[in-house]
């Protein structure tokens, strides 16, 4: 007996739906249970962002960086001013320097608990993702005692930051890391060996090295699918090429190599990483150092262009800036890492049980105000 | 140089004020046109004046001298800090110019938060490099040698295909043989560019379209930036998203702001915008819709500001 087909239905998930972490509509075909074809709908979330650049000065568009990644916003600020200060040719101090890693490392590591909880929700797994919020906050905390915001900071500046740590910061970050190592072999327990979640997530939804750079596929999930490239350490922007780290990625523990599992193991193991470099630069951070000593009074970068590449917890983000010499943006890209991550998802997903689909849309970890800009 | 301008601004504006504008509208670069037409307009008032004021000797000695000067000046002061910072401040008391003196004093206080960096940068031997430095022009180079080898190595299979001489920067391409040569940097064992980092729209000045390519190789770990021009009343590309997935959505993108047209896509329809919105937002002459569904669209931020 061959393969029965039945009638082709379209089934519309989103655009208001949890498991669509945000505002998205994917337009289903399907075949009894079975997925043919993905048609993703964007745009619900799109604020002119690019368009919003070309009215307001270079400073004024770090608050908007903040607004498109929301749960990374620390590292959107640290990739426009990094493109910024090498447009401009400035040298920030090490103290600057220093302070900006471990904000970036500290807020991957909130961004990844919060992605690996929201995908254990989406097949769910309840929860873990409780358990991830509760340490998330303790970071937010310790974001909020810097600068007072908890989740949209406008903290990096050009040349500098907005202030400087307060006093107890570093202690606190310390006790907050004692805290947190023994905390991830939790989540190993409640979910990466749960039989429940890798029945769920091993061997699904495998995305090919090759797919994955063809479709443009960075960070984590390309990591998971074999291929070792960081931005940290393969073009290091910042201080990165002074600390020592691992660039784990996904060996097929569970099934084969790229698949959900692998995406969310990555992840888990990049958590580890990032402390590993959070108490390093703590380590060896100045004790002095103005962190506004070299903010430009006037931001005129010369006539030119620059595409630069950083690393957000998503993937490769990176700033396309073309200036016309005078003090606002001629024209402003923002590189998204999750649009990219996004339109991968007619290829991997087709072919899966319609159950599978937020699985693997779990597992790419996304977010829709950075892919609608 | 009372004036301050270019001695080729000068020239265009002493032309056009004889009657030749044509001169400074066939100016590209956009910087230098706006200027030379913000100096017309102020030569314009007074003409008589502006040329009395630029016309006669303009070898430009005038303006090498003064820049001599300004570096002596530096290279007085610096000196003059490195022997405070050791303790000597008898020498800079001395000083008998009063502005000099003061900016000596200005920069011994700022150099006093971190001596150490100062000596480094300003110490004799370092200021020649510095003032070296510091007098050439400002550009931003991503890779030079990948860019010139594709140059060298295009002209075999694709004649005349690189535009621009100067491939610093970029490689402007010919938009008729674009998608082959996109086939041929993806395959070519030499290039292997496997990955399009970020493809991008510009507008520029309203008269013509460009396309970006921002590509990487992973295996060979080189970069490098493509760029294709149209005129923007026709803007056609051909599409290379069967060559790079990804190219799939930057293309709808690039085409829902800028109204770029990719042949050959397979599916190209906005992707941010809702398919019935008028207008390429991101084009620099761009206006709002009046209203979309029968809402009115808002114009002004009064209410809400």
């Amino acid at each position: 007996m061959g393969i029965i087909r039945g009638e082709e239905m379209v089934l519309n998930i989103g655009p208001q739906h949890p498991a669509t972490h945000g505002v998205l509509r994917l337009q289903v075909r399907t075949d009894g249970e079975i997925v043919s074809s993905i048609t993703p709908y964007i745009g619900y979330l799109h604020r002119c962002f690019e368009k919003h650049c070309e009215s307001v000065t270079y400073e004024q568009v770090i608050p908007f960086t903040d607004r498109c990644d929301y749960l990374a916003s620390m590292t959107m600020n640290f990739g426009y001013v990094v493109a910024m200060e090498e447009m401009l040719e400035i040298k920030v101090n090490d103290r600057v320097q220093h302070i900006r890693v471990v904000m970036a490392e500290l807020q991957r590591i909130a961004s990844h608990l919060l992605g690996l909880g929201a995908f254990g929700l989406d097949i769910g797994a309840f929860t873990p993702f409780l358990h991830m919020l509760r340490d998330r906050e303790r970071i937010l905390d310790l974001f909020e005692m810097t600068c007072g915001a908890r989740l949209l900071y406008n903290y990096m500046w050009i040349g500098g930051l907005s202030h400087d740590l307060p006093v107890g910061f570093v202690e606190s970050t310390y006790k907050f890391l004692d805290y947190f190592e023994p905390k991830i072999d939790e989540f190993v327990n409640l979910l990466v060996h749960n039989k429940i979640f890798v029945e769920r997530t091993a061997d699904i939804g495998v995305m090919p090295q090759d797919v994955a750079i063809s479709y443009g596929v960075t960070g984590p999930n390309l990591r998971a699918s074999g291929l070792k490239w960081d931005l940290r350490r393969d073009d290091p922007y910042s201080i990165y090429n002074k600390f020592e780290f691992e660039v784990p990625v996904g060996e097929g523990g569970k099934g084969s190599v790229g698949d959900c599992w692998d995406r969310f193991y990555v992840r888990v193991l990049e958590m580890k990483e990032s402390i590993k470099i959070v108490r390093q630069a703590l380590a060896s951070m100045p004790k002095d150092g103005d962190v506004h000593q070299s903010l430009p009074k006037k931001i005129k970068p010369p006539i030119g262009s620059i595409y630069k590449r950083t690393e957000s917890p998503r993937g490769d983000l990176g700033y396309y800036i073309e200036s016309d010499g005078s003090n606002i943006p001629y024209r402003l890209k923002m590189r998204s890492p999750a649009f990219t991550a996004l339109s991968v998802i007619d290829e991997i997903a087709a072919g899966w049980l319609l159950s599978d689909v937020l699985a693997i849309l779990g597992s790419l970890d996304i977010v829709l105000g950075e892919i609608d800009r | 140089m009372s004036s301050g301008l270019d001695n080729k601004i000068i020239e265009l504006v002493l032309s056009a004020l004889d009657g030749n504008m044509d001169s400074i509208n066939a100016l590209e670069d956009r910087v230098v046109r706006s200027k030379a037409k913000a100096a017309l307009f102020k030569a314009k008032k007074d003409p008589g004046k502006f040329r009395a004021e630029n016309t006669g000797d303009r070898s430009g000695a005038d303006e090498v001298k003064e820049t001599v000067t300004s570096d002596d000046s530096q290279k007085l002061i610096a000196n003059f800090v490195l022997k405070g910072l050791d303790g000597d401040m008898d020498s800079i008391n001395a000083i008998e110019d009063r502005v000099t003196r003061s900016k000596v004093k200005a920069a011994l206080v700022k150099a006093k938060k971190s001596p150490d960096e100062y000596k480094k940068i300003h110490s004799p031997k370092a200021v020649s490099d510095v003032a070296s430095s510091s007098s050439e022009v400002k550009k931003i180079v991503h890779e030079e040698s990948i860019n010139l080898k594709i140059k060298n190595l295009s002209v075999a299979k694709f004649p005349g295909s690189v535009l621009n001489e100067n491939v610093d920067d970029f490689l402007m391409i010919n938009p008729s043989i674009w998608y082959d040569f996109a086939i041929w940097l993806k395959t070519d064992s030499n290039l292997l560019f496997d990955s399009l980092q970020c493809q991008t729209g510009f507008d520029i000045d309203g008269k013509i379209l460009e396309a970006r390519y921002n590509l990487h190789s992973m295996s060979k770990k080189h970069y490098t930036e493509v760029r294709i021009q149209v005129p923007i009343e026709n803007p056609k590309i051909p599409s290379v998203e069967s060559v790079w997935r990804i190219a799939d959505w930057f293309e709808r993108e690039t085409y829902d702001m800028f109204g770029i047209e990719f042949s050959n896509h397979r599916d190209l329809r906005r992707i941010l915008l809702p398919e019935d919105w008028e207008g390429w937002p991101l084009r620099k002459n761009y206006e709002v819709q009046e209203t979309y569904h029968g809402i009115v669209i808002p114009k002004m931020k009064e209410g809400w500001e």
